[in-house]
């Protein structure tokens, strides 16, 4: 009968550098063990730097020994681990692994009292997970986790074969572990610090408000709006999750940010009353572009610049600051300037009144084409119908 | 015999403590549903009682009170996944035999049982 060790070993490592997610991994590696070895269960107990002690995160095979994952633990002071811990000064075998059919033989056999009873505390934790073979998965020195085998299926000891393979397998279990707490470890901290990117971010946007009185809470009323718009251009099936994600993402930063060029223009300009006078609409009409220039060297926020500097574009290319027409427009922009436009005229203004809701939302609709991406469009009124356009409390996270 | 109660909402965590306890030489009930634990304790007259604290439908602690009205000397080892001292601190003072934190090690099940079949002589 020719058992395929390569491929057991082979198989997992291939699937094991695709894979980040260290519980669908390790699930993997658990059933490839009992695919191919045939032990009636197998589950895996991973270290835990807060609770110091050995998590169970997976256990497959045989419902009956199953376990639910975190329910147990096997902490530092268990027979096991201390065996392991020392497992230099015993050397007892070949291999590192722990075999209940072999350790009958030593414990018969030896003078020294307290492996003995290492020993005895080894068999009774294995009984109590219905093991037979446990496996240390050491990255270099550190035990990272350690894994509990059933009796095969035929009832027959495990081969040298057999427990050499598990032996490979590991050190490739170990090394995916650490990896993916490394990951688990970067990923904390890129959140954490793209959270206080995305507060830095909102401080901007209140100092610019600040300038502007008659726009407070603009910035984010257009952010809320143009997420929603986002979700509805995603349920129209024009992106992918992926695209929606990443795009969620952008405008975030790219709502806070849209009029961040404001800063470059006159207070008096911006809170004025009276008609603007040409050269004065001139001095306003700047501030895309003068946002976009402060921004665009932040190149993590590429594509929400670009919202930044063509917010003001026309669909039909009438707009600032290059008149760009049609699919043209950064997708990210025509959102931007939906949720933009819908703000503007649903809230005061120093030289005019709001417009009732029903209002502003047949001028977005009449300016299908005209100022507003026709998708934008759609999905702008499917959010209204659907009432979600009703302003919520705007999280960064 | 021995006879385990077992009240957890978690059915996972319930069948794995009654196949655990079976293996063990053990009866076991389990109960899943928590506003049923007090009804079916007074019928079956278990020996021990691992009692979950926290469920959607009941609370660990008022369950543990009413079984101690009942029968003073109840055995009840409290299980719980928070560690909330406060809750602790109450279990202890009604009454019950232990507290134990998910995760859990066998082990410590394990001499509990030990503790009882000693107890039971």
């Amino acid at each position: 009968m020719s058992f395929k060790y390569q491929k057991i070993v082979g198989d997992t490592s291939r699937q094991m550098v695709l894979i980040h997610d260290p519980y669908v991994l390790i699930r993997l590696i658990l059933k490839n063990i009992v695919k191919y070895i045939k032990v009636s269960h197998a589950s895996l107990l991973v270290y835990d730097y807060i609770k110091s002690s050995y998590i169970l995160a997976a256990s497959v095979g045989q419902d009956k020994y199953r376990i639910p994952a975190g329910f147990a633990k096997i902490g530092k002071t268990c027979p096991i681990i201390v065996y392991f811990q020392n497992i230099n000064q015993y050397r007892l075998w070949k291999d590192n692994n722990i075999v209940l059919s072999r350790l009958e033989k030593v414990y018969k056999n030896t003078r020294n009292a307290y492996l003995r009873n290492i020993l005895q505390g080894v068999k009774r934790e294995l009984d109590l997970y219905g093991a037979v073979v446990c496996i240390p998965c050491f990255f270099r020195k550190e035990l990272v986790g350690i894994a509990l085998l059933g009796k095969k299926q035929s009832g027959r000891d495990f081969t040298l074969r057999e427990l050499e393979s598990l032996s490979i397998l590991s050190t490739d279990v170990a090394m995916a572990l650490k990896n993916a707490w490394l990951f688990k470890d970067l990923k904390n901290h890129l959140a954490k610090n793209r959270l206080l990117f995305l507060n830095m971010v909102k401080a901007l946007a209140g100092a610019i408000e600040a300038k502007d009185k008659y726009t407070i809470g603009h910035t984010e009323r257009v952010t809320v709006y143009a997420l929603k718009i986002l979700d509805e251009v995603y349920n129209l099936g024009v992106i992918n999750k992926a695209e929606y994600l990443k795009m969620r993402e952008d405008i975030k930063v790219a709502g806070l940010l849209h009029d961040i060029g404001k800063i470059g223009v006159p207070e008096a300009i911006l809170n004025k009353t009276a008609p603007l006078t040409e050269e004065e609409r001139k001095k306003i009409q700047e501030h895309p572009l003068i946002g976009y220039n402060i921004i665009k060297s932040i190149k993590e926020i590429k594509n929400a610049s670009l919202a930044v500097k063509y917010h003001h574009e026309r669909y039909d290319g009438k707009g600032y600051p290059r008149g760009l027409k049609g699919a043209r427009i950064p997708f990210i922009a025509g959102i931007i300037a939906v949720a933009d436009a819908f703000d503007a005229m649903t809230t005061n203004r120093p030289y005019r009144r709001k417009l009732p809701v029903k209002k502003a939302v047949r001028e977005i609709s009449n300016n299908k084409a005209r100022q507003f991406n026709p998708i934008m469009v759609e999905a702008f009124l499917n959010a209204y119908r659907k009432k979600t356009l009703k302003q919520q409390k705007f999280s960064l996270k | 015999m021995p006879k385990i109660l077992v009240v957890d909402d978690e059915s996972e965590v319930l069948e794995f403590m009654q196949r655990f306890l079976a293996r063990r030489g053990l009866q076991t009930i389990g109960v899943q549903a928590g506003r049923r634990a007090f009804s079916v304790y007074k019928q079956e007259r278990p020996d021990l009682v691992f009692l979950d604290i926290t469920m959607p439908d009941a609370d660990g602690v008022t369950i543990l009170k009413k079984i101690k009205e009942f029968d003073f000397q109840a055995q009840v080892i409290m299980l719980t996944s928070k560690t909330s001292q406060q809750a602790r601190k109450e279990a202890e003072r009604i009454g019950a035999l232990d507290y134990l934190t998910k995760p859990i090690e066998l082990s410590q099940i394990d001499a509990i049982i030990r503790r009882l079949f000693a107890s039971l002589g």
